[in-house]
C-alpha cells in the first residue's frame, strides 16, 4: 500500500539531488548555513559547549530549529566527519529530505482517492518551476509544507474508523505537530484547522478527535528538545521569535506595475501570484480543485479527508489575504495552498480521462496538464524565482505586466562562469543582492574563484553584477557614474528580460 | 462525445499551453538581431545626423545596451511626457510580438506628444525600429549637468544630484524655463516626508511625495539675451538625494 508513495518520495529526493548543482544560494540559504555552521560547531563542542549555548544559537534566532538543525548535523556528518559531501550539498542534502516526504505524504493523500492519483498528486505540485526551484533549497518553505502534509495523514489516520485506534497513532501526531512547530511559524495556524475539522467530524470520529487534538498539547516539547536556545531563559527566547514575525518589516514587491510596500495589499494578491507563476493547465486544475472542494463543503458532500484539505489549504493562503500580511516572497510562503490541492487537482484529471471512456485517456490527460510544466522546468532551471507562465505570457509577458522580476539573487549563478573568466587576479565585484554569507558559500563550493573580492558598492568596485529588481533601479545609473559607461560587459538575460546586468570598468578584461 | 469535451478541453488547454511556451523564441531576437538593428541605428548617426536617442520597448528590452553604442539608450516608460532633452530624433527600438508589450500604445504616446514618425519601421527578425521625429523645440541652455545619471521614479535621469538648501545660480539664454526634479532611488517613498521647494524665481515647483515633479515656465520677453538664473532648494528635511534638472529652449 505504502509502496507506490514512498517511491514517489525517493524519486523526488533523487531528482531534486540530481538538478541541484546550478541553484544558486539564496540571501536567506546564506543565514542559514551560517546558523548551521554555529549550530555545528555547537554540537561538535558537547558537552562543553552547552556553557555557551545562547552564543551559537543566537545565530538566526527569528527562525525555530529543526530544518538548521538538519543543515547542520547533516553537514556534521556528510563533509565534516566523512568528507563524502561538499559542503553546500551536505546543507542541502535534508532539504531534498523533506521534498521527498513531502511527496510521500502527497501521494499518501491522494492514494485515499486512487493510486493513479497517488502519482499525479506529487507531479503536479513539482512539475513547475517555482514548486521544483524551491524543492532544492536549505530552507523552511517545503520542510513546513512537507510536514503539514504528513499532520494531515496522521489527523486523518485518526479521525478514520479503521485506522485510528492507538496511543501510538495520536503521539505520531503530536510529535509531527511538534516537527512542524520546530520549522516554522506557518505551524500556528494548524491546531484552529485541527479543532474545526473535527467539530465537523461525526459523532465517534469527532471524540476520537477531540481526544487526539489534547496530545498536541505535547507537541511543544519537540521544539523546546530541538532548540537549544529555549533551555535558557524560554520565556524571552519565544517572545522574541514571536516578536519578529508581528512586527516583519515590509520589503517593496512589485505587482502589476506597482510596487507594494506597505499595508493594505491587494486581496487577491496571493491568488494573481500564483496565476500568474504556474504553469496554465496547472493553474486551472487547482482553480478546478479549490471549486470543486468549495462546492461540495456547500452542499455539505465533503468527506473527512477533503474537508481537511480544503480546511488546510485555506489556512495557508487566507492569512496572506488579510491585506496586512507581509507578502514579499511571493508563493513559496503558501506552498502548502497549493500542495493540498495538488491530491483532488490530481483526483480531477483521472476523473477526466475516465469519464471520457477512451483508451489511454490517462496518460494523455496527464501529459496535457505536466509538459507545461516540464517544459518550464527544462527552459529556466535553476532560475526559479523568474519563472511565470503562460496566462502571464511567461516572463516577457511578466515584465510588461510589471510583475516581480526575480528575488533572493541566486540568478547570479548565471554571470559567475562570466566573471570568473574575466575578473583578473584579485579583482573586486560588487554584488548587488548577493549577502557577505552567500558570496562566502560561492567562494566555498568553488562556483566563485577563491580570490575575488566583495565590493560594498559600484564606488569600490571594478566589477558589478547587479539583479535587476525595480526598487533597486537606482544601483545601475549609480555604476554608470562609477564606471563612467552604461553600456554592460554581460548579462543574463532570460527570455530577453534582464535579470543580472555585469558591468566592467573601461579597460578591464571583458570590459565593452 | 460529450464524456470526452472535459478530457478535450484538459489537452487543448495543455497543448495550447506548450505551443505558446516552445514558440515564445520566435518571438524574441536573436544576438543577430540586435546585432543589426544597433548596425542601422549606427548608420543613420553619422557626422551631420540629428541628435538622437533610442527609446526601447517595452521598456525592460535592455538587452540593447550590449548591442546599441552609436547613440544613448533610454528606458523612458512615459513617452508621451518624457523629455529626451536634446534629441532630435528617436528610434523606437521594439520587439513587437512579446506579450503584452503594448507597442500600439507607445506609438500613440508618442503621436500625442506631437512627434511624426519619418518612415516604416524596419524589421530585424523580432525587432523592430521606427525613426521618428521629435519636433521637440531647440534646447538654448542647459542650466544643469548630465553628466552624471540618477533614478527618479524608477527611470535614469541625467540631473545633477543637488543637496537640499543649496543655491544654484546658473546663466544662459532662452524663452521658456524647464524645471524636473525629484528625490532619488528609495528615499522617495519615504513616509511623512516633508515636502520639498525648488524656487527659481519664475514660479516654484513643490516635490511632494515620489515622482519626477515638472515645470514648464515662459520667461519674460527677450529670448535671446542672457540672463542668471538662481535655483534654491529648501525642505525641512535635508537628508534625501535630490536630483535637479533644468533648461531652457528658445
Amino acid at each position: 500500500m505504502k509502496r507506490l508513495p514512498l517511491m514517489m518520495g525517493f524519486l523526488t529526493a533523487v531528482a531534486l539531488s540530481l538538478t541541484q548543482a546550478d541553484v544558486g544560494f539564496v540571501r536567506d540559504e546564506g543565514y542559514y548555513f551560517s546558523a548551521a555552521q554555529s549550530y555545528e560547531t555547537w554540537l561538535r563542542g558537547l558537552p562543553q559547549s552547552l556553557a555557551e549555548t545562547e552564543r551559537y544559537w543566537s545565530v538566526n534566532f527569528e527562525h525555530p530549529p529543526l530544518a538548521k538543525l538538519s543543515f547542520a548535523v547533516s553537514h556534521l556528518v556528510f563533509s565534516t566527519w566523512s568528507r563524502l559531501l561538499p559542503d553546500a550539498l551536505a546543507w542541502r542534502l535534508p532539504a531534498f529530505v523533506f521534498a521527498g516526504l513531502l511527496s510521500y505524504w502527497l501521494s499518501l493523500l491522494a492514494l485515499r482517492r486512487s493510486r493513479a492519483a497517488a502519482v499525479l498528486a506529487p507531479l503536479l505540485f513539482w512539475c513547475a518551476e517555482r514548486t521544483f526551484f524551491h524543492g532544492h533549497l536549505a530552507a523552511f518553505d517545503v520542510p513546513i509544507c512537507a510536514v503539514t502534509a504528513g499532520v494531515a495523514v496522521a489527523w486523518l489516520r485518526i479521525a478514520s474508523p479503521l485506522e485510528g485506534q492507538g496511543l501510538k497513532h495520536s503521539l505520531w501526531l503530536a510529535f509531527l505537530y511538534g516537527c512542524a512547530l520546530a520549522t516554522k511559524h506557518n505551524a500556528w495556524f494548524l491546531p484552529p484547522v485541527l479543532l474545526v475539522h473535527a467539530l465537523l467530524l461525526p459523532g465517534p470520529a469527532r471524540a476520537r478527535s477531540l481526544r487526539a487534538l489534547l496530545f498536541l498539547l505535547l507537541s511543544p516539547l519537540v521544539l523546546f528538545a530541538t532548540w537549544p536556545l529555549l533551555w535558557h531563559d524560554p520565556v524571552r527566547h519565544l517572545r522574541d521569535w514571536i516578536s519578529f514575525h508581528l512586527h516583519h518589516v515590509h520589503y517593496a514587491w512589485e505587482y502589476l506595475g506597482r510596487e507594494l510596500r506597505a499595508p493594505p495589499f491587494p486581496i487577491e494578491y496571493p491568488l494573481v501570484v500564483d496565476a500568474l507563476a504556474l504553469p496554465l493547465p496547472a493553474v486551472v486544475l487547482y482553480a478546478l480543485a479549490l471549486a470543486s472542494l468549495l462546492t461540495d463543503f456547500a452542499r455539505r458532500r465533503l468527506g473527512p479527508d477533503r474537508l481537511l484539505e480544503l480546511g488546510l489549504a485555506g489556512a495557508a493562503v487566507l492569512p496572506f489575504m488579510l491585506r496586512t500580511t507581509p507578502i514579499f516572497g511571493g508563493l513559496k510562503h503558501w506552498l502548502v495552498f497549493l500542495a493540498l490541492l495538488a491530491p483532488e487537482a490530481a483526483s480531477l484529471i483521472t476523473q477526466i480521462a475516465e469519464r471520457s471512456g477512451l483508451r489511454r485517456a490517462l496518460p494523455l490527460a496527464a501529459a496535457a496538464a505536466l509538459l507545461p510544466g516540464i517544459w518550464q522546468i527544462v527552459h529556466l532551471h535553476p532560475y526559479g524565482t523568474s519563472a511565470y507562465g503562460e496566462l502571464a505570457g511567461d516572463l516577457p509577458g511578466a515584465a510588461s505586466l510589471g510583475m516581480q522580476r526575480q528575488y533572493w539573487s541566486s540568478n547570479v549563478m548565471g554571470v559567475l562562469p562570466w566573471l570568473n573568466a574575466n575578473c583578473p587576479p584579485g579583482a573586486r565585484v560588487y554584488f548587488h543582492e548577493v549577502n557577505i554569507e552567500s558570496y562566502r558559500a560561492y567562494l566555498q563550493s568553488g562556483q566563485l574563484r577563491q580570490d575575488i573580492r566583495y565590493a560594498s558598492g559600484p564606488g569600490d568596485a571594478q566589477y558589478a553584477a547587479l539583479q535587476w529588481h525595480r526598487e533597486f533601479r537606482d544601483r545601475e545609473p549609480e555604476t554608470w557614474n562609477a564606471f563612467g559607461t552604461r553600456r554592460p560587459a554581460f548579462g543574463l538575460y532570460l527570455d530577453e528580460t534582464p535579470q543580472v546586468v555585469v558591468y566592467a570598468r573601461p579597460g578591464s578584461p571583458g570590459a565593452p | 462525445m460529450k464524456r470526452a469535451l472535459p478530457l478535450a478541453l484538459l489537452v487543448l488547454l495543455g497543448a495550447g499551453s506548450l505551443a505558446f511556451d516552445l514558440t515564445l523564441p520566435l518571438r524574441l531576437p536573436s544576438d543577430q538581431d540586435w546585432a543589426e538593428a544597433a548596425g542601422a541605428v549606427r548608420a543613420g548617426a553619422g557626422p551631420g545626423a540629428p541628435a538622437a536617442v533610442v527609446q526601447i520597448w517595452p521598456p525592460w528590452a535592455e538587452r540593447a545596451r550590449l548591442f546599441v553604442d552609436a547613440v544613448p539608450v533610454v528606458a523612458e516608460e512615459d513617452l508621451a511626457a518624457a523629455d529626451y532633452l536634446g534629441a532630435q530624433r528617436l528610434w523606437l527600438l521594439a520587439l513587437p510580438r512579446v506579450p503584452f508589450g503594448g507597442l500600439v500604445a507607445a506609438r500613440a504616446a508618442l503621436l500625442r506628444r506631437g512627434a511624426v514618425p519619418l518612415g516604416a519601421a524596419r524589421n530585424f527578425g523580432a525587432l523592430s525600429l521606427e525613426p521618428w521625429d521629435l519636433r521637440a523645440p531647440p534646447v538654448a541652455t542647459e542650466l544643469t549637468s548630465r553628466r552624471e545619471a540618477h533614478e527618479v521614479d524608477y527611470v535614469a535621469r541625467e540631473c545633477e544630484q543637488v543637496p537640499i538648501g543649496a543655491r544654484l545660480e546658473r546663466r544662459g539664454a532662452g524663452s521658456v524655463l524647464h524645471l524636473r526634479a525629484g528625490i532619488i532611488g528609495e528615499r522617495a517613498y519615504d513616509d511623512g516626508r516633508a515636502p520639498l521647494q525648488v524656487r527659481a524665481g519664475f514660479g516654484t515647483l513643490i516635490v511632494r511625495g515620489a515622482g519626477w515633479q515638472r515645470l514648464d515656465v515662459s520667461l519674460p520677453a527677450g529670448a535671446s539675451a542672457e540672463r542668471n538664473f538662481a535655483f534654491t532648494i529648501a525642505s525641512a528635511d535635508a537628508s534625501p538625494p535630490f536630483c535637479l534638472q533644468a533648461w531652457t529652449t528658445r
